[in-house]
């Protein structure tokens, strides 16, 4: 948990700058605390908006606690959201239907690689254990906010990831969607 | 409400490499093993089926079973590793349920896939050591990870010691039988340690077969000619499995299709 303090450290003076027009431009536009999606029990992060506003990219840090996940691991995770339509209920709030996005993520640990290690001919194993790419779907509901804070979003994601996905095309017969898509919570704090 | 805190956890997934087990995906060896001596092993003829490396093949692994469960008077399934492709807990999970719905109970040795990643811990947890033996009737199973790459040949892969010890500690002068993922001959054994495996199993004289997975097609000779029957099951991607019949000096392999 120690780490997600430090994130907080990082993130708090970034809030205080106050406007939009007056943060420098690389003062995150907005914040995420996000549970499960296979980048950690718990993930925090920072993202920018851009593309009118319709993607986002957002780097996250996660971890999962040995008493829940049975490791302790670290990843780090680089993600895009595109959210093409969003509609206004009323004056607080917005939905976005649909949002779809990749994902690149790294688990920490000397159990996982990146490269092939020396001791297999080339080519032995074709992925990184390492590294894991996937893919959501999602949605939010956001709620304007006066004052610093310029609006509070809660959002889930519906994803895969590569070796996942994968495993189902060859198993079309024994795996069905649901297998492999996982579910994941959020909340998004823009500024 | 339990059932429901069930059902709510496994729609989250924390991380790829985290190993959360259900109580009855844990310690499988341990209780496959009291299932099967729970039984009184047959007196004529033993039978049991060789398979392997399941890996990410889950259709053919599912249609396996269903052959498998047409095959009268089994005693056990053993699984020769490659349980899993990625060393992922949820690939082991699927496996198991696929071998769960065998009507004999099973049994594994650890392949290299096993060992990837958080694998090696997953085999721990929901099956147990990787080296391990038992008695069935008339013969000792010896079942031992041979997967030397994948602690780069550091010598200790296999552990001849150990095997040693299990092959000696037979005071009931039982046949017995050698099962591991890598066959010795293979470029993924410790080459250093190829000829003392053979050595060993050829210079007693209770051992009759040495069995494997891994190469993903059959193979049945004495490899040394040193009067030790080598047998590979292929894989389950090919679509083959091996019905092993024992009885008390002899025994018999069917290479199976399905």
């Amino acid at each position: 948990m120690k780490y997600i303090f430090y994130l907080i450290l990082f993130i708090l003076p970034a809030t205080t700058f106050g406007q939009t027009s007056e943060r420098p431009w690389y003062v995150p536009d907005h914040y995420k605390l996000q549970f499960a999606g296979n980048i950690g029990f718990l993930s925090a992060g920072a993202g920018y908006l851009h593309g009118h506003d319709k993607l986002e990219t957002d780097f996250m840090v996660g971890y999962l606690p040995k008493s829940i996940g049975g490791d302790d691991i670290i990843s780090i995770t680089l993600k895009s959201t595109y959210s093409p339509w969003k509609i206004k209920t009323n004056s607080d709030y917005s939905i976005v239907p649909f949002s779809i996005g990749p994902y690149l993520s790294y688990s920490f640990g000397s159990q996982f690689d990146t490269l092939l290690p020396n001791e297999y001919p080339d080519g032995y194993y074709w992925w990184a254990t390492s590294l894991r790419f996937g893919a959501y779907i999602g949605g939010r509901v956001t709620r304007d906010l006066p004052g610093n804070i310029n609006h509070v979003a809660l959002y889930y994601e519906l994803g895969t990831y590569d070796l996942e996905a994968l495993s189902y095309l060859q198993n079309m017969d024994y795996l069905s969607v649901s297998d492999i898509f996982t579910l994941a919570l959020g909340v998004k704090i823009g500024l | 409400m339990a059932g429901l805190i069930l059902l709510v956890s496994a729609c989250f997934e924390y991380n790829p490499n985290q190993i959360i087990l259900d109580s009855d995906e844990k310690d499988l060896t341990v209780k496959n093993l009291q299932k099967i001596q729970a039984e009184e092993a047959p007196e004529d003829t033993m039978r049991f089926i060789f398979m392997g490396d399941t890996q990410r093949f889950y259709d053919e692994s599912d249609d396996f079973v269903n052959k498998a469960n047409s095959v009268k008077g089994l005693s056990f399934v053993i699984h020769g590793g490659d349980i899993s492709d990625f060393g992922l807990s949820q690939e082991y999970k699927w496996v198991n349920k696929i071998m769960s719905k065998l009507y004999v109970p099973y049994l594994t040795v650890v392949g290299n896939h096993d060992l990837l990643a958080n694998g090696r811990k997953v085999y721990k947890k929901m099956y147990g050591e990787s080296n391990y033996s038992f008695e069935y009737g008339n013969y000792k199973f010896i079942m031992i990870n041979t997967n030397s790459r994948e602690y780069d040949f550091n010598g200790k892969i296999p552990d001849l010691n150990w095997l040693q010890n299990e092959i000696e500690d037979n005071p009931n002068d039982l046949n017995i039988i050698v099962v591991s993922h890598v066959p010795p001959f293979d470029g993924d054994f410790d080459p250093e340690l190829e000829h003392d495996y053979a050595d060993l199993l050829a210079t007693h004289p209770k051992v009759v077969l040495s069995l494997h997975a891994h190469t993903h097609s059959f193979l049945d000779k004495e490899y040394y000619n040193d009067g030790i029957r080598y047998f590979v099951t292929t894989a389950m991607l090919h679509r083959g499995f091996s019905l092993i019949k024992l009885w008390d000096n002899g025994l018999e392999i069917e290479q199976m299709e399905f």
